[in-house]
């Protein structure tokens, strides 16, 4: 049996420090935005909830199809005329491509209680293809919240506990939470601020 | 469900542990709050403060911030000059990811500038408190006193970025 401070429980207390902090890193890890190109955070989160995965390798694929396409438009083949009409044909689909993209994205919430999804519609734009969805996300909520009509925005510092409670939720995947966000909600708390 | 876990004012353990921690989650003691906090037990974003401090931090944990270190000191050399068209380069030499979030970031701080008489928060102000977050200096731990020196180019560079979007979006694109 080992006794208070005796070498055996030290071992014992610093390997929980170590398990603490191996999962503290990972946490940061996980919220922590790419080292290089977005695609990468990506394949560091864990599954999220929000089908952010999908709609990314949906996105990024298409920007590619759309830069190998973009590059077929600007270098014709050798012995090719564009005034040949059968090319025509083939570039018909590529000029008629729409500016932007129709993304669909289902948020399951509470999947095992309630079984509710939560389909939003997503328009995202050419040049929009890249941003991180979690940071669209970020931006949104900050303005729906009121940000914009608020004293000292990104000046004030909001509380600590909340904002690590917040950022743990987003670190697991899981972007329920900014996508929850409602005016309502956000009004009943500056009343009770005021009160 | 096991009604018993449930208390006069209708709600639960888990709420009362998070309601004394934060004020994310539901606190209301109606009987819809009742059943809200039954149906979404999670915590609640409900402060733009908050949610703002999140966007900074996210920004902070880049290993390598939206303005690239291999463009650092073109920035510097853009604010201290104030040239606008050093900084339309700057933003034309990024890599496609961080140029597009760049432009959707400034788009974004430009809707909370146009708010000014409210907010109180300015193109410089929003370039004070955003700029630590976005430019970086490469040999910052190397060399603090050098950052220190730098502070007041890479405001003028983020106020310029934020000042004159519009114009930066014609010529640079999204």
């Amino acid at each position: 049996m080992a006794l208070y401070g005796t070498a055996e429980t030290s071992t014992l207390i610093s390997n929980d420090k170590k398990k603490q902090k191996a999962e503290k890193n990972k946490n940061e890890q996980i919220f922590a935005p790419p080292t290089s190109g977005w695609k990468v955070f990506d394949g560091a989160a864990p599954a999220p909830k929000v089908r952010e995965t999908l709609s990314s390798k949906r996105t990024s694929s298409m920007a590619s199809m759309a830069a190998a396409a973009a590059a077929s438009l600007r270098t014709p083949r050798a012995g090719e005329s564009n005034n040949n009409g059968n090319n025509d044909d083939v570039l018909q689909p590529l000029q008629t491509r729409p500016k932007s993209i129709h993304l669909k994205i289902s948020t399951a919430q509470n999947e095992k209680k309630t079984n509710n999804t939560i389909n939003t519609i997503t328009d995202v734009p050419d040049n929009e293809l890249f941003v991180p969805l979690l940071f669209k996300l970020m931006c949104r909520a900050v303005f729906e919240l009121g940000g914009h009509e608020q004293e000292g925005i990104f000046r004030k510092a909001g509380l600590k506990s909340h904002a690590e409670l917040i950022r743990s939720e987003i670190a697991k995947g899981d972007y329920t939470i900014l996508l929850n966000v409602s005016t309502v909600d956000a009004l009943r708390h500056h009343k009770r601020g005021r009160s | 469900m096991n009604d018993t876990s449930w208390n006069q004012n209708g709600t639960n353990q888990h709420d009362r542990n998070l309601s004394t921690s934060s004020t994310l989650s539901s606190t209301s003691t109606s009987s819809t709050a009742h059943h809200r906090n039954r149906r979404h037990p999670k915590v609640h974003l409900r402060d733009a403060d908050v949610a703002a401090d999140v966007l900074k931090q996210w920004l902070r944990a880049m290993p390598e911030p939206l303005i690239s270190f291999d463009l650092y000191a073109c920035a510097i050399e853009a604010g201290n000059t104030k040239s606008l068209g050093k900084t339309m380069e700057v933003l034309k030499s990024l890599d496609t990811e961080r140029c597009q979030t760049i432009m959707y970031l400034l788009n974004f701080l430009c809707n909370i500038a146009k708010t000014e008489s409210i907010t109180k928060m300015g193109s410089q102000q929003l370039a004070i408190v955003i700029m630590p977050n976005i430019i970086k200096s490469p040999n910052l731990n190397e060399n603090p006193a050098l950052a220190i020196m730098n502070a007041n180019p890479e405001k003028e560079f983020v106020m310029m970025l934020i000042e004159h979007f519009d114009e930066i979006e014609k010529k640079v694109g999204r």
